[in-house]
């Protein structure tokens, strides 16, 4: 008998290697049509007779491509083609993006920091109105361009999705998805997972009330040096993942009362029809100048909605300047212990 | 904690940049190009629609759909055909190096072939992909313990493989056996 260790085992089994002496695959011209299709939600359909792998749907969704990455790709697409990029060609017409939301100024010198600090302190002595279970059960409602690149052309479109979640700390719920595509019937999806399959967010669930443990906790995921901008994503993060009981709401308002160059934009009706007091950033801090709004709830203290608008310029995007670009509206947060059926 | 939408966007194209090579070398491994490429395709398919959702998304993660993906698509009679003549089309080197004890490949795909599709799995999964203990359960889902112990019995049943076809010549393998599928 030979004695041979593992690593030797393991060089014997390397030797079989079929692919051995052959380049290593790289993302080529095909790479870069299947990932744009990909993202726009045409990917390419399984083999006959194929199930999906777990987790996996039968049915493609369509998906957001927002501007950063369309801008990557355009510009990587510009490289393999040159002289006709994305966008190039002529004839592509301007997008439809939803039209902007109508801002009422607040008083002249109204302070967002002081406005802010009267909505948390109103917040923090609501009863909790989050439920108790197992399961966040999460209602959204988003809009974001979508951009599909076929060819030398980027089209884009509004693209607006319902979806519902349901997540247990473990990971395992169902989320139930619904696109709605131009022209088209649509699209639903439902999808069930497994424990540890989803983010369950336990760390946010147990968030604090207290300024200085929350903004630790908001900014381990979210690092201050990414810029004044990461604290409103914090908080857009926050509510897409869990229900927020009035104490935490009442300290999220606060951490975001510390964003520098926040402003007051104005009461505003949301898109559901809510009334709400909107609050933004103008940063370039996703690759072109955006604008990114917050409409917080001045009754509950609840972030209603959050709005991009690209302010200055769009890049390799056809859409006009100013467009809004993306939209969530968060229209039901509470705990459960069941999943509907 | 989950991303934004365009955060998630550019760590999935990152991660397309990063891994989309290595997926497709190792479904190449295991089936023919077209499929190879199909199979790379729908795997970060199932990727992007799970971005942001899965708390790990990394090169194991994308192996082990891959895997799922590779499996669904080898119930296709036709593409699994496919595979095999390829297989059976490729030479394989089957001379032992005279100068030491290293078996030749011919042996080491008897032995591998006499193991059962896991340990097989598990065993290239490790020299081909170049997986560390913790990427490898990630793969096979499951914990980094199981996983070390499942490569070590993996390693003593191809130790006694090698060992039992030791003393047979070291002729070429049957050439159609798909011995790189997954399934």
């Amino acid at each position: 008998m030979t004695a041979r260790t593992g690593r030797a085992l393991t060089d014997l089994v390397a030797g079989l290697d079929p692919e051995t002496g052959r380049p290593q695959g790289e993302v080529d011209r095909r790479a870069l049509a299947d990932l744009a299709s990909i993202l726009s939600g045409g990917a390419p359909e399984p083999p006959p007779g194929a199930s999906p792998p777990p987790g996996a749907s039968p049915a493609r969704r369509r998906r957001h491509l927002a501007v950063p990455v369309a801008a990557a790709l355009a510009a990587v697409l510009l490289v393999l083609w040159p002289g006709g990029g994305p966008g190039g060609g002529g004839g592509t017409a301007l997008a439809a993006t939803p039209a902007p939301l109508t801002y009422l100024a607040l008083p002249a010198g109204t302070d967002p920091r002081q406005l802010l600090t009267q909505l948390a302190a109103r917040t923090a002595t609501l009863p909790d109105d989050t439920g108790t279970g197992r399961y966040a059960h999460l209602v959204s409602r988003d809009w974001n361009l979508s951009t599909s690149v076929e060819g030398r052309r980027v089209t884009s479109a509004v693209v607006p999705q319902l979806r519902e979640s349901w997540i247990a700390p473990d990971g395992a719920g169902r989320v139930l998805t619904t696109v709605e595509r131009p022209g088209r019937s649509p699209r639903r999806e439902d999808e069930r997972y497994r424990s540890g399959e989803l983010s369950g967010s336990p760390d946010l669930r147990s968030l604090s009330a207290d300024d200085r443990v929350l903004a630790e906790q908001l900014e381990r995921d979210h690092p201050v040096e990414n810029g004044p901008a990461e604290r409103l994503v914090a908080l857009k993060d926050t509510y897409r993942q869990v229900p927020v009981p009035p104490a935490v709401r009442a300290g999220l308002l606060r951490y975001l009362a510390a964003t520098p160059t926040l402003t007051a934009t104005g009461t505003v009706t949301d898109r559901a029809g809510r009334t709400g007091v909107a609050f933004s950033l103008d940063s370039d801090y996703s690759g072109l100048p955006t604008r990114y709004t917050l409409i917080v709830d001045p009754d509950t203290g609840k972030l209603l909605a959050s709005e991009d608008t690209l302010t200055t310029r769009a890049g390799a995007l056809n859409v006009a300047i100013p467009s809004v670009i993306g939209y969530t509206m968060h229209l039901a947060a509470t705990y459960t212990d069941r999943i509907a059926s | 904690m989950a991303q934004s939408a365009s955060e998630r966007e550019r760590s999935f194209v990152a991660l397309y940049e990063r891994h989309y090579g290595s997926v497709l070398t190792y479904a190449r491994r295991r089936t023919d190009e077209a499929s190879a490429r199909d199979v790379a395709a729908e795997t970060f398919t199932v990727a992007w629609r799970r971005s942001g959702e899965v708390t790990r998304m990394d090169l194991p993660w994308l192996l082990r759909t891959a895997a799922l993906v590779l499996a669904n698509q080898q119930r296709s009679g036709r593409r699994q055909q496919r595979t095999a003549d390829r297989l059976a089309a490729q030479p394989r080197q089957v001379a032992a190096d005279p100068s030491t004890d290293r078996p030749g490949p011919a042996r080491v795909a008897r032995a591998l072939d006499a193991l059962s599709p896991d340990d097989r799995e598990l065993l290239q999964l490790v020299a081909w992909e170049r997986l560390s203990t913790s990427g490898l359960a990630a793969v096979l889902g499951c914990t980094s313990g199981t996983a070390a112990v499942r490569l070590h019995r993996a390693r003593r049943r191809l130790r006694a493989a090698l060992d039992a076809a030791d003393d047979s010549a070291d002729h070429p393998a049957p050439a159609a056996t798909p011995r790189r599928a997954t399934s």
